[in-house]
């Protein structure tokens, strides 16, 4: 095993990385603000996929794809917001559960209606493919725009969040959702702007996906089963835990795949139950 | 003088930079009825919480009958003979009043068992113990009802009768007559009081007819600190107590 | 109450008996199995207030355990029931002690991550559990326990009579659960954990066992439903089936035993309905979800509990006017 390989691992691991970090910020912030688990947020995720896909293949670009994954995916999250949870808030958690449950089959199959269940793949647009040379090894350049885009997203809502007026009345509800109406804000919009947010970096992380992995129909269940992994992980009550977890999590994959590649799923969730075992607040939780 | 039935050595509970428990300590006697007043926010409740350990101290110790509880879960020290009543009522809503008091009667009668093999009915010597515990405390009539349907009152009763079916050799009330009206006020009084002939009893209490008329020695506090400490009348008469808490919440 | 319950034992008996009348038996044997699932996943849901997402792990696991035995060795039926149903209380019980620890959201997602741990465990494992094409080679063995005399578990209807004296027994034995102290100690502890704890129990502990018990009997469910047709699919473990299960108890109601039993029935006869009109079946299913979600919030008991208190105020208001 070369240090070379290890190291184009290690990047792997960062990207793939921080699209779980998109995955877990969106559901945290939705967690955080509405107090629901978005169970459709896999669902969210592979429309996200399809529409790049779909974009990209048949206008010739995923510069217009990968915007047009971000606004379907919202659109969807808006009306499922709209629609469908905002009915439900203040009731049991299983109602709201099963709810997100009914929506998730419901968007997944009309994916497979639209889209057939057969699996397809895109090339990455021209001027990201190839590789760069680091020195040691060579590196797929489209796996550093991955990264690159990811984390500009990141710290640009983290600006939002921490230093905008509209950050502030996110930051608000975050620790107080009651406080906020009595604030005389429209808490409504907010929630509604909070899951649009929340889905559309879903749609993002599924786009970003679609040149690394194509679009299949499952691409969806199983990145929701990692970002709840990350969300929990990440810990009670931080948003920013998600993105450290998603990371931790990317990288332990991505590294484990280099010597037990069949296990490298199991051990995820193992380095889970681990960390609860010895952290039950996760890694940046408060008690 | 006997040993301390609990001793509350030191203890310390912050929330972020808030220091809700300034360094508290004192003891209580066996037989004794010690009522801690202070104003609204002194920290009295979170200092119960923390002797039952619903909250974690951030520094101190809690020794019950010479043993350092300290680390020990809320369920161990209940076991360990310590009963609290809350200030919030804190009942199991959705089950009938007969049900509140078994839970707690069966915790102390068969040791807190899961035992899932046998039927409920099964223990049938439970239910004299239940029927007696709910005649003391007015609320044979209601057996059958939910406790959610109990008009406030009768809420509050059953909140001190859950705590006594664990036949708790320590007694900590959370302002039992909260809320409560006159009659009701001073009948929880008098319960009290006899109460205290058999147990050891700490009661956060706000009334100052009920604190004053039972209470063996009184604790006050006033911004998470002990501010003074003695028999009622000596309390009464210290210019600081006056200055915290007569000053602004005399006679709630 | 207990007249309710008997009520509700004798309409069950009757389900029984009608069912494979009215169904394919396969399917009939089904709407059992998933009935049993569903109702000790009540015992979580209902009754403890645990919210768990991941019943299927606990009813895969059971099902491949004693899947196994059945299909690599000779061993007499009973035993790799009771086999599947240990091994998956024994998991049930590390999922439950870590899941218990967190509440709300957090336990909902810890439990749906443990259903994917096993199911990504059952993919990659394929010398047990044949990965993605499921365990194949399951038999009936014919003799229930060594020593008993056999019958022929291939006709279809001696199977559906064993599973339904199985499934039968299994569920009285939950109702005694939920029947007994620790029924009524859970029932405690999911209105008010922090009282529960301050008269003297310690919570964590009873609802890691009622996650054993559920195990339990979601493991022996398990091990029949491989039995139906001969293979454990992978399917079975998805994070889908364990959204399925939380339909069937809350869709028939959770105040009742008795609610999962409908709930299953209704999910049953609902896919075999949907599956016959079309093969994107599940979105038809999702619309019906999101339909109850909406519309029907108590499910169906309490929907029969509303009707029959309307009832019963009807007949007391004419009572009081007769007597005006």
């Amino acid at each position: 095993m070369t240090t070379g390989l290890i190291i184009v691992q290690l990047m792997n691991g960062i990207a793939l990385g921080a699209l779980y970090a998109l995955m877990a910020f969106g559901l945290s912030i939705i967690k955080g603000l509405l107090n629901i688990p978005n169970f459709a947020h896999g669902a969210l995720y592979l429309i996200g996929a399809y529409v790049a896909f779909e974009v990209s293949s048949s206008l010739d670009s995923f510069w217009l794809g990968l915007p047009a994954a971000v606004l379907a995916s919202a659109a969807v999250g808006v009306v499922i917001e709209r629609f469908g949870v905002r009915r439900l808030y203040g009731s049991a958690y299983l109602f709201q559960l099963l709810l997100l449950f009914g929506i998730a089959l419901v968007l997944e199959q009309c994916v497979i209606l639209i889209w057939g269940t057969l699996g397809q793949s895109l090339t990455p647009p021209g001027i990201l493919m190839g590789a760069v040379d680091l020195g040691v090894s060579l590196f797929p350049k489209y796996l550093l725009f991955t990264t690159l885009v990811s984390f500009l997203v990141i710290v640009g809502i983290w600006f939002v969040i921490e230093k905008t007026h509209f950050g502030a009345v996110i930051r608000a509800g975050l620790e107080r959702r009651e406080m906020v109406s009595a604030l005389g804000i429209n808490i409504e919009l907010l929630f509604t702007l909070a899951f649009a947010m929340g889905a559309g970096l879903a749609g993002l992380a599924g786009a970003l996906a679609v040149p690394l992995v194509g679009v299949s129909n499952t691409m969806g269940t199983d990145m929701l089963a990692i970002a709840f992994v990350v969300v929990v992980l990440g810990g009670l009550g931080s948003i920013y835990g998600a993105i450290a977890a998603g990371l931790l999590v990317g990288i332990v994959q991505s590294m484990s795949a280099l010597w037990v590649p069949s296990a490298s799923t199991v051990l995820i969730y193992a380095m889970m139950i681990l960390i609860i075992a010895f952290r039950p607040q996760g890694l940046l939780g408060e008690r | 003088m006997p040993e301390a039935v609990l001793q509350a050595e030191r203890l310390t509970k912050q929330f972020g930079a808030h220091t809700a428990v300034s360094d508290v300590s004192f003891a209580v006697a066996p037989g004794e009825l010690l009522s801690i007043i202070g104003p609204n926010g002194a920290g009295k409740t979170t200092l119960f919480n923390l002797l039952t350990k619903d909250l974690t101290p951030s520094a101190g110790r809690i020794v019950l009958e010479g043993q350092d509880v300290t680390a020990l879960k809320p369920h161990r020290i209940s076991r360990l003979g310590v009963g609290r009543s809350y200030q919030i009522t804190s009942v199991f809503q959705n089950l009938t009043v007969a049900e509140n008091v078994w839970v707690a009667a069966y915790r102390h009668r068969h040791g807190g068992r899961f035992d899932f093999l046998r039927r409920r009915r099964a223990y049938a010597q439970l239910d004299p113990v239940v029927g007696r515990i709910l005649e003391n405390a007015g609320l044979e009539s209601y057996a059958g009802m939910r406790a959610s349907e109990l008009s406030y009152g009768h809420q509050r009763m059953l909140e001190i009768a859950i705590t006594l079916a664990t036949e708790p050799r320590l007694i900590l009330l959370d302002e039992p007559t909260s809320g409560l009206s006159q009659e009701d006020t001073r009948q929880v009084g008098e319960m009290v009081r006899r109460l205290a002939e058999q147990h050891t009893v700490v009661m956060i209490e706000h009334k100052m007819s009920v604190v004053m008329s039972i209470s063996h020695r009184l604790i006050v506090m006033n911004f998470g600190e002990v501010i003074a400490e003695g028999e009622p009348e000596d309390v009464a008469r210290n210019p600081e107590v006056r200055k915290a808490y007569f000053g602004t919440a005399a006679g709630v | 109450m207990l007249d309710n319950r008997l009520i509700g034992l004798v309409l069950a008996l009757a389900g029984v008996i009608v069912a494979p009348l009215l169904l394919p038996v396969a399917n009939a044997t089904e709407l059992l199995i998933f009935a049993l699932v569903a109702a000790s996943a009540n015992l979580l849901i209902g009754w403890s207030g645990l919210y768990s997402f991941g019943q299927a792990a606990l009813f895969g696991i059971g099902g491949y355990a004693g899947g196994y035995l059945l299909a690599n060795t000779d061993l007499a039926l009973l035993l790799p029931v009771v086999f599947g149903g240990l091994v998956a209380a024994v998991f049930a019980v590390a999922m439950g002690a870590m899941c218990v620890r967190r509440v709300g959201i957090y336990f909902i997602m810890l439990t749906f991550a443990f259903n994917q741990l096993v199911y990504y465990i059952a993919y990659s494992w394929r010398d047990v559990t044949g990965g993605e094409d499921g365990l194949f080679g399951i038999e009936r063995p014919g003799a229930l326990l060594p020593g008993l005399p056999e019958i022929d578990l291939n006709v279809p209807i001696n199977f559906y009579i064993l599973v339904a004296v199985i499934v039968g027994l299994c569920f009285l034995a939950l109702l005694r659960v939920v029947d007994s102290p620790l029924g009524q100690i859970l029932l405690a502890a999911k209105d008010n954990p922090r009282r529960a704890g301050s008269v003297g129990y310690d919570i964590h502990a009873a609802q890691t066992l009622a996650f054993a018990i559920s195990g339990f009997f979601s493991g022996i469910a398990g091990v029949l439903y491989g039995m139906v047709y001969w293979i454990m699919p992978i399917d079975a473990v998805h994070w889908l089936t364990s959204g399925y299960i939380v339909f069937m108890v809350l869709v028939g109601g959770t105040s009742s035993m008795f609610g999962p039993l409908i709930g299953a029935t209704i999910f049953i006869l609902l896919q075999d309905f949907f599956s016959t009109l079309w093969a994107r079946w599940p979105l038809l299913f999702g619309a019906v979800i999101i339909a109850v979600v909406m519309f029907l919030r108590g499910g169906v008991i309490e929907l029969v509990s509303h009707v029959r208190g309307f009832a019963a105020r009807r007949r007391a208001m004419r009572g009081e006017a007769g007597n005006a």
